[in-house]
């Protein structure tokens, strides 16, 4: 399995988490989009032609969607599908649902984080705003979820592709100017995706504190106060 | 959206204006077309032509005010008033041997000012940079040497230690890196390590800050280095990588300007590099990014 | 910020959401705020800025009974802020002086509230509620200063545009009460309590005073937040 990707892309990211969720191991290509734009060039546009990232190529086939990958890599193993269940269309319809919210928090966080960070072009005001209107619509349901004791996006009890789809531009949004001050339930959502077994960090993104009280290192205080 | 930053009517200080600044790495310029770009809440228009001529005007075309330019590790450097001296000197640039790769250029919603700091920064390795640059147990901070130079000009920290699990792309165990701070200018800093006991080989990161406003900057990242091992893309990869693990902190400060009152935030023996330059900045009058008082703040 | 409000108790975020292991953000009066809860279940309000190079709190880890700073590691006790390890000295006990900013606050009719004010023993938050059957509604913010919010609350409290007979009547200059219309007894009600956050937003939190039963009980939080939207989207435009 190979995964052209980039570190600080946050759609990479995504397929980066389901991987490291489901433990697969694969053959990193770092494609670098910022400063090269070597997804513009030439031996990239031959792998997509849509010039994006990222791009998994595995037993003979390629994908070239963040989305359709993560779908795959949910049912290539029957032990995986709970990433995506099939069992039920009124699910089926949900994660769809959720899947497509993800893509207007692409292009509305995303967007936003591209132009601060990368200097992308985007009318980064209409994009600031678009985020803030879908961050109101994804907290309201993230608070009802946990009102009736789900944790994820699409009720259950497991994550879906639709949370690891969301989590990127979320956990990113401050990159773009957007911040989460006004969003309780979805910051709350963000600790508790933190702490599925599995999750993998990027530059830009914390732990969640550990629940227990673990031990953490601390040298005994000294006799002399400081200073 | 509007950066609402409280800038004080009086204007842009002289000793800010005057300074040389970067505008983007030259090799990354499309030719014959102009540019814009935006420093100090100024708009500037930058052009490299066909022939390899580099121009730059302040305004959003070519025909305001013609503005200096230099060339630079690599960098357009440019100024909105009268510099008194030339870009600073990176002695080691032109070594033979050395591979002086641009790494990026980031924006970041942070001021000048913290950008500066935090590159300065040796406490939060183990933490931001965890497993890379440090690694608790070995968070211990020995007392180092900070000095400013005689004629004002710069700042210099030696004597710096950190472990490091991955002190430099490729290292396969951890190092006690020693470190070397120079700041030459205030809102640039350079930083010398010495990423291996193997051999003498010393890494030379430059962070050059381009001030869009007061809390908004690029960062333009260079690296001269001495590996002769890895690939450019690689080296690239590890100095974006360590940089975005410090974005989040520095877009979460508490202001984002800079606080030059040394009351206003307690530090520690660690902080001495950041203690001398917030002295430094107010010695030479530079206001932009910074505080100067506590009552100034929201 | 106005000083109207700056020594008053706030309700600012539901109890149930401070959770534990997490670091709640809240903006009060213009002033952010880090909420955590520590192994004892005791709730923190402190300033949302590590004293030490001004880091968000909320960025940070919660250790037990302490919270630890994201940037260098910083620790602070529970209760008093107090910073007690800095990795860069281990073996040295950081002076007094290095400590967070702690502000009062409290937990009682399902809030977390908090006051501003520096100096000490002003009266702690009483409504006209029991303590059992309080039901904390979805919070609302608001881009709109507070005064704004009162005001619409008011006039609707005067007009009495619930459509019957109840009247609705302001307990205190912050707390509007209003009759619900669960089907119940005449007595419910719903405590409408705006919060100031900045100078241009406000948060409207709510307590309802009612007998839901469990199946009912969702549905009823739908409605008080619909509730709540429309007198966002009225007093936004």
């Amino acid at each position: 399995m190979k995964l052209y990707d980039y570190g600080l892309s946050a759609n990479c990211y995504a397929v980066r988490l389901m991987l490291g969720f489901l433990g697969i191991s694969y053959e990193r290509i770092p494609i670098e989009l910022y400063p090269a734009l070597e997804h513009l060039k030439p031996d990239f546009l031959k792998i997509n032609p849509f010039g994006e990232l990222p791009v998994l190529h595995d037993d003979g086939e390629a994908f070239l969607d963040t989305h359709a990958i993560l779908l795959y890599l949910a049912l290539r193993d029957s032990r995986t599908t709970s990433w995506y269940p099939t069992e039920h269309a009124a699910t089926i319809g949900q994660v769809s649902m959720w899947l497509a919210f993800a893509s207007r928090l692409d292009s509305s966080l995303g967007a936003a984080r591209l132009h601060d960070a990368f200097f992308c072009d985007a009318d980064v005001d209409k994009c600031r705003l678009d985020a803030h209107r879908y961050l109101g619509i994804l907290d309201e349901h993230l608070w009802f979820e946990e009102q009736g004791s789900n944790d994820w996006l699409c009720g259950g009890s497991n994550p879906t592709v639709a949370d690891i789809a969301c989590f990127p531009h979320v956990v990113l949004s401050e990159e773009g100017g957007v911040s989460l001050l006004y969003y309780p339930a979805i910051r709350r959502w963000t600790d508790r995706f933190k702490r599925i077994p599995g999750f993998t960090l990027m530059a830009g993104v914390f732990d969640a504190a550990p629940l227990k009280s673990a031990e953490t290192y601390r040298e005994p205080s000294g006799a002399t106060d400081d200073r | 959206m509007s950066n609402s930053h409280n800038v004080v009517s009086v204007g842009l200080e002289e000793v800010t204006r005057n300074l040389w600044y970067p505008l983007g790495d030259i090799a990354g310029l499309p030719a014959g077309h102009d540019l814009q770009r935006t420093l100090l809440d100024t708009t500037i228009t930058i052009r490299l032509d066909k022939d390899g001529e580099l121009s730059a005007w302040e305004g959003t075309n070519s025909y305001g005010r013609g503005l200096p330019i230099r060339q630079q590790f690599g960098y357009l450097w440019t100024s909105l008033g009268t510099p008194t001296r030339e870009v600073f000197d990176i002695p080691e640039f032109n070594h033979p041997g050395r591979r002086n790769i641009h790494a990026g250029s980031i924006g970041v919603h942070t001021s000048a000012p913290r950008a500066v700091e935090n590159f300065l920064d040796l406490g939060h390795f183990a933490f931001v940079h965890r497993d890379y640059l440090g690694v608790e147990p070995f968070t211990e901070i020995k007392p180092y040497r900070v000095r400013v130079a005689d004629d004002n000009t710069e700042i210099v920290a030696t004597q710096c230690y950190a472990y490091q699990p991955v002190a430099a792309l490729g290292a396969t165990e951890g190092y006690e890196a020693e470190y070397l701070y120079r700041v030459p200018h205030p809102y640039c800093a350079l930083l010398y390590k010495s990423v291996s006991a193997d051999d003498a080989r010393i890494d030379i990161i430059g962070l050059f800050l381009q001030p869009i406003t007061e809390e908004r900057v690029v960062a333009h990242m260079q690296l001269s280095t001495l590996d002769s091992l890895h690939s450019d893309a690689a080296i690239r990869e590890f100095q974006q990588f360590i940089f975005s693990q410090d974005k989040p902190i520095l877009e979460n400060q508490v202001p984002k300007r800079l606080p030059l009152d040394i009351r206003t935030e307690i530090s520690a023996r660690a902080d001495a590099t950041s203690t001398a330059y917030r002295r430094w900045l107010l010695s030479h009058g530079v206001r932009y990014g910074t505080i100067q008082s506590e009552l100034a703040q929201e | 910020m106005s000083n109207e409000f700056c020594g008053s108790w706030f309700p600012v975020i539901r109890a149930e959401e401070v959770a534990y292991g997490h670091v709640a953000r809240v903006q009060l009066n213009g002033q952010e705020l880090a909420i955590w809860r520590d192994d004892e279940g005791h709730i923190n309000a402190w300033e949302n800025r590590c004293p030490h190079r001004g880091v968000r709190f909320s960025l940070g880890h919660t250790l037990g009974n302490e919270l630890r700073c994201q940037y260098h590691g910083w620790r602070f006790a529970s209760r008093t802020g107090q910073c007690t390890y800095i990795p860069a000295q281990p073996g040295h006990k950081p002076a007094q002086v290095v400590k967070a900013v702690t502000y009062a606050c409290l937990e009682r009719y399902r809030y977390v509230w908090v006051s501003l004010n520096r100096t000490p023993a002003i009266p702690e938050p009483t409504l006209p509620l029991g303590n059992d059957g309080l039901i904390a509604v979805r919070s609302l913010q608001i881009n709109a200063p507070m005064t704004h919010v009162i005001t619409y609350l008011r006039t609707l409290a005067k007009t009495n545009t619930w459509g019957n007979d109840r009247p609705i009547s302001v307990i205190e200059c912050q707390v509007i009460e209003i009759p619900l219309d669960t089907g119940a007894s005449a007595a419910d009600r719903l405590l409408l309590l705006p919060q100031p956050a900045s100078k241009a937003c406000s948060v409207i939190h709510g307590i309802a005073d009612s007998t839901v039963e469990d199946g009912a009980r969702l549905p009823f939080l739908r409605r008080q937040n619909e509730l709540f939207k429309r007198f966002k989207s009225d007093i936004e435009q």
